[in-house]
């Protein structure tokens, strides 16, 4: 019994020796790192003469909407470079602080507190789905902070929720687009959630009213990896040519099952699969693929008598040279999302209400790059964007107008 | 979407077939498979070919580090210490592979083409001719091994009773090693051949694995057949309810047909009732 002590006490003081070097190692790389971030911080005060104006954005990096997310913080990037560039915003240099919320809605909610809180931002920018806008606006209502997100909504939102996304009259357009292509008789499938409840909503009624009839109204999960059988259902009802609202994998399942039953017609979907992501995943399915996208995609084959040429190329040149890629849709939404921001912070200055009340208001015709906005207390999204249906050129991996 | 899960199945089946539990990484280890392959195919601009070898290598390779470096040094042998070290060797691969590829579903383009052929009015995609070719297969070729190859009948043994292979001379933790390397290659084959047709993310394997799990008890597990039977009525399953129900109700069907299967006939569909 007592040897067996003695020995459990010698093993106890061998292991302490090794956790004590480790923690003077431990105190030494604290000490070095608080000393040095002390002296970057003091420099750092030297060199800003004015206050910076913090926004926060909100957009998911990583996640199943991370495609989104990055492409609408790199916009808004832009746009900081380009204020901070030129003199900042009345002097002050605008700072964009970037939260990720991995694609969760609670981690949207408490980055967003994280953000209010702790960073005191004077405004927000993101989530880049409408999945997620609800938990933030939650947060935005509470601390009376302007949220301007990346969700496919318009109409009347809570007070302090606005979007950048356009979405407005996108449904009419695809509608005229089919009729135009000869379709009379078309199935429509939809992610089951958010998406399939605005489809039924606005969706609906506008393909009706450019009498387009709905032969069938299927909802799928993001989890489908196995489309036939509702296609399938779909062509025996008698569709001419499909409308697909699954976002990214399921939605390149949709056309990629489509090809393969060589259903009749062709495959539409709508402009948040109008990136490059959703373009790999579809493999060779892309040439029975129409994208109802904007002028942003396809700036290059715009004539050059169109009003929006100038905008777009200029915008698509500093791009490319920023982050050596093309844009896209999604990158100007994040771009369109902080820009009322900046615009408002020129007028009124760091007072949330103000800007608010700006952003809501006073900012009629402001011109994004999707297009021209103009907001009221009814209408929180207010963009009036040129919808163009698109195809994709596989050979060249970029969009082209469509005929 | 029948002959994706038979692949996963074949896994389960195989694994349980020489150590008696179910290998939770199973999922994980298609989900390695298809992006390994991406992985040497895009990364380094590996041909098809070599990218889809190396890829059934590397992942064989990880079944085997798996067992020697988290099952072996393992104390205790009780199935359910092994069963919880496999489920939790999933969360490290599936960990990994966002750190490495992220969470973006990514696509994996067929050696055979998607253009689809059409048979007797219906069209196949050369690809779901390929899985159904090497399900098949490899059907035949597990079914003698474990019946009639040496080696084969050795691993039943062991899983059967441990003490009593080792006294024959049967020396068990080879025999399980096998096992783990068989059941990652198997992994790997399946998540190439799927790939092409689903696109692979870092967490698709816990999907493929729930369904392919299902399948092998739905057929039986301990019938090598009986991964195909399982899976292919799943499959079937699916389809039906999807065009007849909703598509929204599809994942419910699997775990129900689970529940009901481990209530009416735990032993599954070509299982050998109350053989243990």
């Amino acid at each position: 019994m007592k040897k067996w002590s003695r020995t459990k006490v010698g093993e106890e003081t061998l292991r302490s020796r090794p956790s004590f070097a480790y923690a003077v190692v431990f105190l030494v790389v604290l000490g070095v790192t608080a000393h040095l971030s002390g002296i970057s911080e003091a420099t750092a005060a030297e060199q800003k003469k004015l206050e910076p104006y913090k926004v926060a954005a909100i957009y998911s990096t990583t996640g199943f909407t991370a495609v989104a997310g990055s492409e609408m913080l790199s916009g808004a990037q832009l746009l900081v470079d380009n204020v901070n560039k030129s003199g900042g915003i009345n002097g002050h240099p605008l700072e964009l602080i970037h939260y990720d919320p991995e694609a969760k809605a609670e981690n949207v909610t408490s980055q967003g507190k994280k953000a209010v809180q702790r960073d005191k931002v004077l405004a927000m920018i993101g989530p880049e789905s409408i999945t997620f806008a609800a938990a933030l606006s939650a947060v935005a209502n509470e601390a009376k902070i302007v949220m301007i997100h990346g969700g496919g909504a318009y109409g009347p939102m809570s007070a302090y929720e606005f979007s950048s996304f356009p979405v407005i009259g996108l449904h009419n357009a695809t509608g005229l687009f089919l009729k135009k292509k000869g379709i009379s008789a078309v199935g429509v499938i939809a992610q089951a959630g958010p998406i399939a409840e605005e489809h039924l909503r606005n969706l609906v009624p506008a393909f009706e009213k450019a009498n387009v009839k709905i032969v069938g109204f299927e909802q799928v999960q993001a989890t489908d990896r196995d489309m036939t059988p509702i296609l399938a259902k779909l062509r025996a009802a008698g569709s001419q040519a499909i409308y697909s609202g699954a976002l990214g994998a399921p939605g390149a399942v949709v056309a990629k099952n489509f090809k393969q039953l060589s259903m009749p017609g062709f495959l539409m979907t709508f402009i948040g699969n109008a990136n490059m992501a959703f373009v790999d995943l579809l493999g060779d399915a892309a040439d029975v693929t129409y994208i109802m996208g904007n002028k942003v995609l396809a700036y290059e084959d715009l004539p050059s008598n169109d009003p929006a040429k100038n905008r777009l190329v200029a915008f698509a040149k500093d791009y490319k040279a920023k982050f050596k890629k093309e844009p896209s849709v999604t990158v100007a939404v994040g771009y369109d999302a902080l820009l009322p921001i900046v615009e408002a912070l020129k007028v009124v200055g760091p007072d949330s209400n103000k800007i608010r009340d700006k952003i809501e208001t006073g900012q009629p015709g402001l011109v994004g790059i999707n297009g021209a906005v103009s907001r009221s207390a009814t209408e929180h999204n207010g963009l009036a964007p040129d919808f163009v249906p698109v195809m994709i050129d596989v050979a060249k991996k970029r969009f082209r107008l469509a005929n | 979407m029948g002959a994706i899960y038979a692949m996963v199945a074949l896994g389960f089946t195989v694994f349980y077939n020489a150590t008696g539990i179910i290998n939770f990484a199973q999922g994980e280890f298609v989900m390695l498979g298809a992006l390994v392959a991406v992985g040497f195919r895009s990364n380094f601009g590996f041909p098809m070919g070599l990218a889809l070898a190396l890829s059934i290598l590397v992942v064989t390779a990880i079944g085997l580090l798996m067992y020697k470096i988290l099952i072996l040094p393992l104390k205790s042998r009780d199935v359910l210490v092994i069963i919880l070290m496999t489920l939790s060797a999933s969360y490290m691969f599936r960990g990994s592979a966002v750190v490495l590829w992220g969470k973006d579903p990514l696509p994996l383009a067929s050696p055979w083409g998607s253009k689809s052929i059409v048979l007797l009015g219906a069209s196949i995609l050369p690809q779901a001719v390929w899985i159904l070719v090497v399900v098949f297969v490899g059907v035949l070729l597990l079914s003698l091994f474990f019946e009639r190859n040496f080696y084969g009948k050795a691993l039943r043994a062991s899983a059967e009773n441990r003490e009593a292979a080792t006294l024959v001379g049967i020396n068990v933790e080879m025999m399980v090693l096998l096992s783990f390397g068989l059941a990652a290659a198997l992994g790997a084959i399946g998540g190439i051949l799927v790939a092409p047709i689903t696109s692979m993310d870092a967490e698709a394997g816990i999907g493929l694995a729930i369904k392919g799990m299902v399948a092998a008890i739905l057929g039986g597990l301990d019938r090598i057949s009986g991964a195909v039977v399982g899976a292919i009525t799943l499959g079937l399953l699916e389809a039906y309810s999807a065009v007849f129900v909703s598509s929204l109700i599809k994942d419910g069907i699997a775990l129900f047909i689970l529940l009901a299967v481990l209530l009416v006939r735990p032993s599954g569909l070509l299982g050998k009732q109350g053989s243990r």
